[in-house]
């Protein structure tokens, strides 16, 4: 009896939740722009979550792109086998493409993730609780953001190239010890954020309501001063994540992220490199995965761009 | 005493197209605004009042739109049709006719502009060629009194005023307004200004004006900038001074002062005053006539004498009713305002009215004259 | 009569920084002084203009705002009830144990001692060692709460002191957080006092769960309780704030006030942000919860004529201090301070019979910064004196309950 009680008691929470989503949709519909980053995104996702189906690994480590017996130089052109063609050594495009989806999403994502976790909490209290507080965190922060970053990426990778990566149990690979770089100084730019949106927040009334309830500054901060103040952070951080993954394939083509034949698009594009100078030549290695690169980051800035409109006249459509 | 009507709104019917649906705002509202009268508008929120009042400046904006109607302004040498004409002409009547003060003063005002530079705005817009001709006047009278090379300066000044009237645009005038020295002659018309907004500021009782025109918004008080509000809107002296709740933001003893001055004010100037709010007692105190308005309706107009000692639509006596007295339980209107999206299609009030009859909810009630000056929407004064 | 809360020479400022190293140059005196008394029960009406303190005066008085001076007390329920009533809303949410075990808690045993309980019989003791091994098994329950038996709750109701005068000033945090319960607010806006992203079950939910004094399906019960007394119910608990019109969004503010059960509410303009119509149902409902729920108010406004309706006794301020306080019949009828006498004056009243001529009084009220000195309304006051200027009067007595704070008016 409790348990049926429960059930139907989240089924009725989760009603308002739906018909904020359900609008949501409704308004990402009536922006093509909107809808055209909607489509991107959602097309990466399906590539990332078939990609076992579409390409279906050979070796031990799906993201090393399976080569064939005879090492082949000359990339060759689309074919049955190949559907994008091969890149130097035989690489094939298609797989790496594919798997470079699910690649680009676990770098873009991770990093993400890691600095929102440190860039909204220490903005949070910074803003939360002013004074002494917010000024130690801000000028950390001004530090932090006066690092030059791809300067402490690359030395980063240098220096990491010989230690032990605690997380592996085995040295740093380059790509990992860029990962570590950017979540290192890319967190300011959202402590400003959203220390700026806690201040605002902080001065509604809800809030002193909350605190005249009995809440615990713990409390307040997370369950009302966060959900309000995450609008922007939303915005922006959806929009960095096609920036990071294009750091992360500029770092690549630099030779300094993914290993050779990796699925990494960043790393074909590198390896395309020998082949532009021949012009359109061999126009797939360069094209295809440009190509994903390109719709990936466009598909994150427009659905950046369409959060930003869906969720800011919350109180306009009333 | 017979006044002719300053405004007429006939038949005026306004949609807004929501993402709720198309709110059917204003059902056919029929107002008359009498020269030289103070006429309050009553009504709680929703009832199409501000609308009303936007409407009669012909500024209402999307999502709303007129769907048909009148709105006829009697300018003493024509009589203009405010909904017909071009957006252009309702420029020349905005602000100079017809003014408009709101509820909130400190929204009314830019923030970045000093109080003295938002008069001077209004006047530069609509009385330029006033202005211009009193800088002539005042150059002429330094051209006589002066000797030698300030002469020389202020015939050139002078001279530079009169192309201006003459032509504004012409290419002297824009030059000599870009040259450092030269445009100094534009100063004679901004001390012009500054001695008319001087003057203004005094009429509305703002003490020390000197030093207020040169005052930003927020430095002043709620009843301070209420005031420079309609110091704006007075600039031009309107015929019509159309006010949407200005004083119910505002201090008990501050709006007591701002509702004598607009009293004091009406007299000198001799405009009509528009008033809108949903204070029985302001009404009491200031109008002297009122209409009532509920749901997008006119339900009852009347002399304010009238309208307190014997109201006669439900509505306005449940009104009265539900001002709270000490001692006595509190009265309530019971149920709510229909929705307007998908309004009833009889008199609105049905659904609320104790008097209701039979003939209420399928016909909608035209609104009468039962006494002289005394109208209202009901069925129950019209049978037969 | 009872008195709920006295407040004694209240102070609160707020500082004016300025210059290059933002230092502390002046200070905004909101509430300059200020001492009166509630009684339990009634109404007290605080009624002033913009700038005289009386929304300060109610935030500081709850402690949402932290004194420069002066104290407060409150007779709130002494601690230890409250401890009780938690237990009892803990025992309620267990329905695994039955009524009759008690599990061993150390808080009760210093509550037994305390006040020279003996109830745990040795048998009973030995129960507990029991139960207090197999605690550690029993998830849900910590070493703070107790399933106890009627009996013992009822004895310990009886025993321990029902009230005690807290000095809000001088409690610790903790504590305060613990009385917080028994005052509450509501706020004049209602579209910014409810969290735009929260459900109505969780923001009036809210004072129970943040102070642990319910959980689980008991504050499910206890929500709906509370929004059925306002005249809300069930099928409203799942929406949010903006899905309701001003006076349905005022009334889940009062149901969040009043879910904790407190004896003191401050009601800070409850009814400005709501449309005309909807007052007199508002009014309506804090009267019937008055009645229902044996409260206290505190009610803040600036619209004279719904005070003097729901007031007992009315104070009127000025720049942050009080300048006359009387029986409202009293006060509203024949003012004896000035200011009180222009501000009631002033009120517009609902018969076009009884214009006025002009206003009654000039000028507006200058800024809480620099007050003027002695009797702050003296460059306003028609029976200024010279003595006015520097003397700043008290407020006192002059008869039945009648207090003034003017030098021209005498006993």
């Amino acid at each position: 009896m409790k348990s049926k009680g429960r059930f139907s008691e989240f089924k009725k929470g989760m009603q308002p939740t739906i018909k904020e989503l359900k609008f949501t949709l409704k308004k990402i519909r009536q922006s093509p722009l909107s809808l055209i980053g909607m489509s991107l995104v959602s097309f990466f996702i399906v590539i990332a979550v078939l990609a076992p189906v579409l390409a279906p690994p050979k070796m031990a480590d799906p993201f090393l792109i399976p080569y064939g017996e005879e090492y082949v130089t000359i990339p060759e052109p689309p074919s049955q086998l190949h559907p994008f063609g091969t890149t130097t050594g035989k690489i094939d495009l298609y797989y790496g493409c594919i798997w470079g989806t699910i690649y680009a999403f676990r770098l873009g994502i991770i990093v993400i993730a890691a600095i929102l976790l440190i860039g909204v909490t220490l903005g949070l209290i910074a803003g939360y609780y002013g004074g002494l507080i917010d000024e130690v965190i801000m000028r950390f922060t001004d530090i932090i953001l006066a690092f030059p970053g791809l300067i402490l990426v690359m030395a980063l990778i240098v220096a990491l190239s010989q230690a032990i990566n605690p997380f592996t149990g085995q040295t740093w690979t380059k790509i990992d010890a860029a990962i570590l770089g950017i979540m290192l100084v890319g967190w300011p730019g959202y402590t400003r954020l959203i220390r700026g949106e806690v201040l605002r927040v902080k001065t509604e009334d809800y809030i002193e309501a909350s605190r005249a309830s009995g809440s615990s500054d713990l409390r307040i901060m997370t369950k009302h001063i966060l959900p309000n103040a995450i609008y922007p952070i939303i915005i922006v951080a959806s929009l960095d994540l096609g920036t990071m993954v294009l750091f992360a394939a500029a770092l690549s083509f630099l030779g300094l992220g993914a290993p050779p034949r990796y699925a990494d698009w960043g790393q074909l594009i590198n390896q395309a490199g020998n082949w532009v100078s021949y012009g359109l030549q061999y126009w797939w290695t360069f094209v295809f995965p440009g190509l994903f690169i390109t719709l990936f980051c466009l598909g994150w800035n427009l659905l950046g761009d369409a959060f930003r409109d869906i969720l800011d006249p919350l109180y306009r459509r009333k | 005493m017979e006044q002719e009507n300053l405004v007429e709104i006939r038949n005026l019917y306004l949609n807004f197209y929501t993402y709720d649906g198309v709110v059917n705002a204003l059902d056919g509202v029929e107002l008359d605004i009498k020269k030289d009268e103070i006429l309050g508008l009553v009504g709680e929120t929703g009832c199409g009042k501000s609308v009303t009042s936007l409407a009669t400046l012909a500024m209402v904006i999307s999502p709303g739109m007129i769907q048909s109607g009148q709105i006829e302004f009697d300018l003493g040498k024509e009589k203009l049709d405010l909904l017909n004409i071009k957006e252009r002409d309702r420029l020349k009547i905005r602000g100079k006719q017809v003014a408009m003060i709101f509820q909130e003063p400190r929204a009314a005002l830019n923030p970045v502009y000093t109080v003295g530079d938002q008069i001077a705005e209004v006047y530069y817009h609509h009385r330029k060629e006033e202005l211009t001709k009193a800088a002539i006047s005042e150059a002429e009278k330094d051209v006589k009194n002066a000797k030698g090379f300030k002469r020389s300066i202020y015939k050139r000044e002078l001279s530079l005023l009169e192309k201006m009237l003459k032509n504004p645009k012409s290419l002297t005038v824009r030059f000599a307004s870009k040259i450092p020295i030269l445009k100094r002659f534009q100063n004679r018309i901004k001390l012009v200004v500054r001695k008319d907004t001087v003057e203004l500021l005094r009429l509305l009782r703002i003490p020390d004006p000197q030093r207020v025109i040169d005052m930003y918004p927020h430095e002043l008080s709620s009843g301070m900038a209420q005031r420079v509000v309609i110091a704006i809107a007075l600039t031009c002296n309107p015929t019509l001074l159309i006010a949407d709740e200005p004083t119910t933001n505002l201090d008990v003893t501050v709006q007591m002062q701002i509702l004598h001055l607009i009293k004091e004010l009406k007299g000198k100037l001799g405009s009509s005053i528009l008033y809108v709010t949903h204070d029985l007692g302001v009404v009491a105190e200031l109008c002297e006539r009122v209409a009532v308005m509920y749901a997008g309706n006119v339900v009852e107009v009347a002399d304010v004498m009238a309208f307190f000692k014997n109201p006669l639509h439900p509505y306005s006596q449940a009104l009265l009713e539900s001002i709270p007295r000490p001692g006595q339980k509190f009265v309530s209107i019971p149920g709510t305002v229909p929705s307007l999206v998908n309004p009833p299609i009889g008199c609105r009030f049905y659904d609320r009215c104790r008097y209701a009859l039979e003939k209420c909810p399928k016909v909608k009630p035209e609104l009468v004259e039962t006494e002289k000056g005394h109208m209202v929407a009901c069925h129950l004064y019209h049978e037969g | 009569m009872d008195t709920l809360i006295e407040v004694e020479n209240l102070k609160k400022y707020y500082p004016v920084l300025g210059g290059v190293l933002r230092k502390k140059i002046a200070d905004v005196r909101a509430v300059d002084g200020v001492s009166f008394k509630i009684f339990k029960g009634e109404t007290f009406g605080v009624v002033g203009e913009s700038g005289c303190g009386k929304t300060t005066l109610g935030k500081t008085m709850l402690r949402l705002l932290k004194a420069n001076g002066g104290r407060i007390f409150f007779n709130a329920p002494s601690d230890e009830l409250i401890e009780i009533e938690k237990m009892e809303y803990a025992i309620n949410s267990i329905s695994s144990l039955d009524s009759r075990s008690i599990v061993y808690s150390p808080k009760l045993l210093k509550l037994l001692k305390k006040y020279g309980l003996k109830y745990l019989s040795a048998e009973d003791l030995t129960k507990a060692k029991e139960l207090e091994d197999a605690m550690g098994s029993l998830k849900k329950l910590d070493s703070r709460c107790i399933v106890n038996s009627p009996e013992l709750m009822r004895l310990l109701r009886e025993k321990i002191p029902a009230r005690k005068r807290y000095e809000l000033t001088k409690i610790s945090s903790s504590t305060l957080r613990r009385i917080r319960r028994h005052m509450q607010i509501v706020y004049q806006d209602p579209t910014t006092s409810l969290n735009p992203r929260m459900l109505i079950k969780d923001i009036v939910a809210e004072p129970l769960v943040a102070q642990g004094i319910a959980g689980g399906r008991k504050v499910y019960e206890l929500v709906i309780d509370a929004l059925e007394h306002v005249g809300l119910s069930e099928k409203h608990l799942y929406r949010y704030s903006h899905e309701f019109s001003g006076g349905q969004r005022q009334r889940i503010a009062v149901a969040r006030a009043i879910i904790t059960r407190p004896r003191f509410i401050v009601l800070d303009e409850p009814t400005s942000a709501v449309d005309v119509s909807v007052r007199a149902q508002l009014l309506d409902l804090f009267q019937a919860l008055q009645k229902d729920l044996d409260l206290t108010y505190m009610f803040v406004s600036h619209d004279l004529s719904i005070v003097e309706c729901v007031s007992r006794r009315v104070a009127v301020m000025y720049l942050g201090k009080i300048v006359e306080l009387a029986q409202t019949e009293e006060i509203y009828k024949e003012p004896l301070h000035p200011y009180a006498q222009a501000l009631f004056a002033a009120i517009p009243v609902p018969d076009p019979t009884k214009k006025r001529e002009r206003p009654s009084i000039s000028g507006e009220v200058p800024s809480p910064v620099n007050p003027p000195s002695g009797c702050r309304f003296h460059p306003r006051c028609p029976i200024a004196t010279e003595a006015c200027k520097r003397v700043e009067p008290e407020l006192v007595d002059v008869g039945g309950g009648h207090f003034v704070a003017c030098n021209g008016v005498s006993k």
